[in-house]
């Protein structure tokens, strides 16, 4: 059995970590270059503090058998579906867009939410989302796509 | 001696006729829809879009569909996709295939073209009526933006969309292949 919340992870993530985004359906992953959709990585407004935030699982020091432990644990019970895979791709890629990364460790130690995304609170998200998209579609080409084991 | 009879065409066309009923307005649209239709092929996008959309009603209806905090896609947005799928069509040069149909965890729906990884477009599809956009094309650079779309009639769309069908044709320039599609 996985006794993953002993494990040591920097406090920040680095630029050479490895970071998974859960896949839940086919339409998520572009066939063509085998990596995930922008759509995956688009970030959520988080309802209590209204940070817009992209959830992540800091997975350099994980197992397979390890990711998807968390994924079953604290992922496929949040979904309608479990997820069907995940893109893989490094935190370089979103410090290359000039975002940032609260690793906040939970529900699960390897947990960490993208932030720094642009807002302005004076427009509605409707008017903000093409600079979200155009960040994501950039990052989203680093993330290959791996089918669940 | 030769006889020349000057011809001139006198073709009217969808570009060069403006209807002002609307019977008119939708002869127009289906005579833009059937230049542009071509059963089978790969210019063939409503079937497909259609069976995308059929996914999504099955899938993604209920909140959570896409972990804690995502939206459920609901008919209105699918209504209003399909307005801008079956615009576009009528408004891209035929050949451009389909484009991939995507659910968005804030209950949106993105469409998505890629050629390979410098050459891509979303369009994103809301209750809003905007449409949020994103791309790059190769070297000529990257795009992103947001725009008004008009539902209220499908030539107010249509005239709404000029912009984005211009970007989703310049993903595709004219190559024989595809002109004979």
């Amino acid at each position: 059995m996985w006794q993953g919340y002993s494990r040591q992870l920097p406090a920040g993530v680095q630029p050479e970590e490895l970071l998974t985004s859960f896949v839940v359906l086919p339409e998520q992953v572009d066939k063509k270059t085998n990596t995930i959709k922008p759509t995956r990585l688009m970030p959520r407004r988080n309802l209590t503090n209204k940070r817009l935030e992209t959830s992540v699982c800091r997975s350099s020091r994980l197992t397979e058998a390890q990711v998807w432990e968390i994924c079953s644990t604290h992922f496929d019970v949040h979904s309608r579906k479990p997820a069907i895979g995940r893109g893989v791709g490094p935190a370089a890629a979103i410090f290359a867009e000039e975002l940032a990364f609260d690793a906040d460790g939970k529900p699960y130690p390897e947990h960490a939410n993208i932030i720094g995304w642009y807002d302005d609170i004076k427009k509605p998200d409707s008017e903000l989302k093409h600079v979200w998209m155009d960040r994501a579609r950039k990052m989203a080409k680093k993330f290959s796509y791996m089918p669940r084991t | 001696m030769n006889l020349a009879i000057p011809v001139r065409d006198y073709r009217i066309g969808y570009e060069d006729y403006e209807p002002v009923s609307d019977v008119g307005e939708k002869l127009t649209r289906k005579w833009a829809q059937e230049k542009n239709y071509l059963k089978g092929s790969a210019s063939d996008w409503l079937p497909t879009v259609d069976a995308s959309f059929g996914t999504l009603r099955d899938e993604c209806q209920k909140d959570g569909w896409d972990g804690p905090g995502s939206l459920a896609i609901s008919d209105q947005v699918i209504a209003i996709t399909d307005k801008v799928v079956q615009a576009l069509f009528t408004l891209v040069p035929k050949g451009i295939p389909a484009p991939d149909v995507i659910p968005e965890a804030d209950g949106e729906i993105c469409l998505h073209w890629i050629v390979d990884t410098e050459q891509e477009l979303s369009i994103s599809i809301g209750e809003h009526g905007k449409i949020n956009f994103a791309g790059q094309f190769g070297k000529e650079g990257v795009i992103h933006g947001w725009q008004p779309v008009d539902t209220t009639s499908a030539m107010a769309l249509d005239r709404s969309l000029q912009e984005a069908a211009k970007y989703v044709a310049r993903l595709f320039p004219p190559i024989a292949s595809r002109r004979a599609a």
